[in-house]
């Protein structure tokens, strides 16, 4: 076929009609996309009309950008992205990032009562979801189950709710996903403190290396032993549906590992699987003593520097089948061996700090 | 007949996209059983789609090479719920949201697509504007129906306003609900059309004979 017989053919017509057709509708949405293109703006009047006006019954409010610069934002489970002052009723809208849900982080609004001199905060006046990554079930958690926050608060709470282990656990069928919203509502409060210069909790472990999955404001803590060697109590946050995991682990001179025990296990019984919860704790029993003589070298050369969670059923496990359990295992004695150096010298120079 | 009021009767009760042709069902069982709210949300969008789509189709029809109309319908249909899709965000988020992932599956609603291949190619723009308004118009008022049934038995309200409040049949706010309202609405509304068209074809025999009679008289 030569070339004039190809531009005169029923080919050449097809492709161009195609083209043409193409072109002028990718033309014709980029311009309707710019006219047509939600803002941040509107979407935060969107859903400041949608969720916020609400909670003040019809009274009007404004909402006040705060100046968080300068401000550290990144805690350990959670991301403060931006605070708002509501004037008119002395109260912080917070908007954070939770981390923990199912296929990513959730994005939460947090409003929290301040005293009138905004350096306390009094309570909790609601929480909402602002935004959510694909897959969360969060269509299962009800008003309901929002409001609870504004029941529960009392001073220096840390609310647990998506916890399957803890007492305060709430039945959602998106235990993931509740859990991400506990963390930022978690962090908004800590936030607030700060910001407001209210109550400042000292942080006994600051400056600690890999803090996402250990629960530093529960019977974490570290401590000397006769020999000199730091012993290690952490308590894990849970990785759901692996409950918290609470372990021991000894650290000795160049940050290895001389003993490693677990006093609870997180392991439940997997939803319709054979593999009963004594079936998991002897799995994880079977793992710890593979980290027994091993620095943070050996976990970060498994899990890579940042410690994430690699998957379940992932090779990088000595043992399978317990994948999220054994990933709290790992973590902690990651955060035992990282540690270890920092952990000495507080405890040389200043007796030593718990958080119990 | 006049040809504009049979394609608008085909469309609204005889060729029926929904209780007839039995067609876009996943957006339907969908929409329904959440409220009839979202089912004439659904309905709207469509017939605005609907429409659009069948008149440039039409007044493309001898632009477009035959080989390659298919993926040129699917641009013009995609294009056009994209373009709906973008104004439900900006004007109408509620309804944007309640709509889902279903809105986007428009590109591929059978009705649309069948309606484009079947009648918009081989009418006029006029002709094809009709029979997409027409067609809509079936799919609303049908998904619409459906949606009140589902949302009294449900929940016991009618467009979100509450009217019994300890009335509730959980079934048909699920699936299986929807699809047993959906059973029911096609059997009764063929039913009726059965019986009318038995009727009508009753008098016309009556008329027949008795022209028969005359003419032998």
């Amino acid at each position: 076929m030569t070339a004039k017989q190809f531009f005169k053919s029923n080919v050449f017509k097809c492709l161009i009609s195609l083209l043409c057709v193409l072109l002028v509708s990718g033309v014709f949405l980029a311009i309707a996309n710019s006219f047509l293109e939600v803002t941040e703006e509107e979407m935060f009047k969107r859903q400041f009309n949608k969720q916020v006006s609400a909670v003040y019954d019809g009274r009007t409010v404004t909402p006040e950008a705060a100046d968080i610069s300068g401000q550290s934002t990144a805690l350990s489970s959670s991301t403060i992205q931006k605070v708002w002052l509501i004037k008119e009723e002395n109260d912080y809208l917070v908007q954070a990032e939770g981390k923990g849900g199912y296929n990513g982080n959730l994005t939460v609004w947090t409003i929290i009562k301040m005293d009138t001199s905004l350096k306390a905060i009094t309570g909790i006046r609601a929480v909402s979801i602002y935004a959510y990554p694909d897959g969360e079930l969060v269509g299962n958690i009800s008003a309901a189950n929002l409001n609870l926050f504004a029941q529960d608060y009392k001073d220096g709470i840390v609310y647990n709710y998506g916890d399957k282990t803890d007492p305060s656990y709430v039945q959602t069928n998106a235990s993931y996903s509740f859990t991400a919203i506990c963390n930022a509502v978690n962090g908004s409060i800590e936030f607030i403190n700060a910001f407001a210069g209210g109550i400042v909790k000292e942080d006994p472990f600051e400056g600690f290396l890999y803090r996402e999955f250990v629960n530093t404001d529960k019977d974490t803590k570290y401590e000397l032993n006769a020999d000199g060697d730091v012993v290690f109590t952490v308590r894990t946050k849970p990785n759901a549906p692996a409950g918290y995991f609470t372990v021991e682990i000894v650290v000795g001179t160049d940050g290895i590992i001389k003993k490693y025990t677990v006093k609870r296990y997180g392991s439940e019984d997997s939803h319709g699987e054979d593999k009963t919860e004594d079936k998991y704790n002897e799995i994880v029993d079977k793992m710890i003593l593979t980290y027994v003589g091993k620095n943070l070298k050996y976990f970060t050369d498994k899990l890579g520097e940042d410690m994430a969670y690699p998957g379940d059923n992932s090779d990088k496990f000595e043992e399978t089948g317990a994948s999220r359990s054994n990933y709290l295992c790992m973590y902690a004695g990651a955060f035992a061996t990282a540690n270890y150096q920092k952990a000495l010298d507080k405890l040389t120079t200043d007796g030593g700090e718990t958080n119990e | 007949m006049n040809k504009y009021k049979k394609i608008t009767l085909d469309g609204l009760i005889f060729q029926n996209p929904t209780f007839m042709l039995v067609l876009g069902t996943c957006p339907t069982l969908a929409m329904i059983k959440q409220s009839a709210t979202s089912a004439m949300g659904m309905g709207l969008t469509v017939l605005v789609i609907l429409t659009l789509s069948n008149i440039i189709i039409s007044a493309l029809r001898r632009v477009i090479p035959n080989s390659v109309r298919i993926p040129c319908y699917i641009v013009i249909i995609a294009t056009l719920v994209t373009f709906v899709q973008m104004l439900l965000k900006k004007f109408l988020p509620d309804l944007y949201e309640s709509l889902g992932a279903f809105l986007a599956l428009i590109v591929v609603n059978c009705i649309v697509l069948g309606r484009a291949e079947a009648f918009a190619s081989k009418h006029t723009v006029g002709e094809a504007a009709v029979d997409g308004i027409a067609n809509g118009l079936g799919f609303t008022v049908a998904l619409t129906l459906m949606g009140i049934i589902c949302e009294f038995l449900g929940s016991g309200s009618l467009f979100g306003l509450q009217i019994m409040k300890s009335f509730k049949i959980a079934i048909f706010s699920q699936p299986a609900g929807a699809f047993l309202v959906y059973g029911i609405a096609i059997a009764v509304f063929t039913y009726v059309i059965d019986a009318f068209e038995r009727s009508r074809r009753v008098k016309a025999n009556k008329l027949a004979r008795e022209n028969l009679l005359k003419e032998a008289v």
